[in-house]
């Protein structure tokens, strides 16, 4: 998630890096994707046999995400610097992603001081914090 | 007995979903209507509903979302917003999400603009265009809901799937795409 979020965030900023970041992190994303992309591949055909709908549906909302990630954000505008005009789409995106791990904050605690010492827990192993 | 309560449980069940489906329906019904609706107003009354400069007005953040200047922007936001919802709304359903699903496609119409503008009008970035509109960023939230959405389908399917690698895959394709 980190390594995901790091390369969205530094590919404007990727020509100013002597050592292309970016290109590291797409990498990096590509070669632990291929160690699984063969387990889901299986799972889609096997499944294609029993529920085709429902693999039909799979590919075709992996499909159209990448199609609306090339729109979205377009590589013209990128490299022409008018960051501006696409900014509340990485931002949008972003919301997107993120929204998800909240619902099992919530879900799995009930009290808000619990919830609460779980967000500071989670956030002490990115970054150490003093103890409370 | 047993098999009448069974019947009666199937019976809420379907009767659970239905309800979502069409809270589902009534959703992007609404949101076509409303956004074929404003269109077609005179472009001085579509201009208050946009999100300008120098005034920072919480209601025009949500209003702005509606608006379109033409009706290219319009379709292909349209499009946009139908190819993403219903294959998203059909997979969380599978796994039993659809609920919380539908709950952040509110939250992509009435917080994510609030925030977005908020933080771009705070940060002072809006100082270099005149206005702010259009579906695309609710589109672009979907578009960012895949992924979880995804995931999380594909590790209830698959018992030993590593979600960690799966994100940081599809993260590489944007990169590569791009």
């Amino acid at each position: 998630m980190v390594l995901f979020t790091f390369s969205l965030i530094s590919y404007p900023y990727g020509s100013s890096f002597e050592f292309p970041l970016p290109v590291f992190c797409a990498i990096l994303g590509s070669v632990s994707g291929i160690l699984e992309i063969k387990r889901i591949l299986n799972f889609l055909i096997s499944s294609l046999k029993q529920s085709p709908f429902e693999s039909i549906l799979v590919i075709f909302t992996i499909c159209f995400y990448l199609y609306s990630i090339i729109n979205l954000f377009p590589s013209a505008i990128v490299l022409q610097g008018g960051i501006v005009d696409i900014i509340s789409h990485y931002f949008g995106f972003l919301f997107g992603t993120v929204i998800f791990p909240f619902r099992y904050i919530a879900k799995s605690t009930t009290k808000l001081k619990d919830q609460i010492t779980k967000i500071l827990k989670g956030i002490q192993v990115i970054v150490p914090l003093p103890k409370l | 007995m047993v098999g009448l309560l069974g019947n009666k449980t199937k019976a809420n069940h379907i009767r659970k979903l239905q309800k979502d489906d069409l809270q589902l329906t009534l959703i992007v019904g609404l949101v076509s209507i409303t956004c074929i609706g404003v269109f077609l107003l005179p472009s001085e009354i579509r201009n208050i509903l946009k999100v300008r400069h120098g005034v920072f007005n919480p209601i025009a953040c949500i209003t702005a979302s509606f608006v379109h200047d033409n009706s290219l922007h319009l379709g292909t936001n349209l499009c946009a917003f139908l190819f993403t919802t219903l294959p998203l709304y059909l997979i969380n359903k599978r796994i039993n999400e659809q609920k919380y699903f539908l709950i952040s496609l509110l939250m992509m119409f009435l917080v994510l603009p609030l925030l977005n503008y908020g933080i771009l009008f705070y940060l002072g970035i809006y100082k270099s265009i005149e206005y702010g509109f259009g579906l695309s960023l609710v589109c672009s939230g979907l578009v960012g809901f895949t992924i979880p959405s995804l995931t999380l389908y594909f590790k209830r399917k698959l018992e030993k799937f590593n979600s960690i690698f799966f994100f940081n895959f599809y993260g590489s394709f944007h990169i590569f795409f791009d």
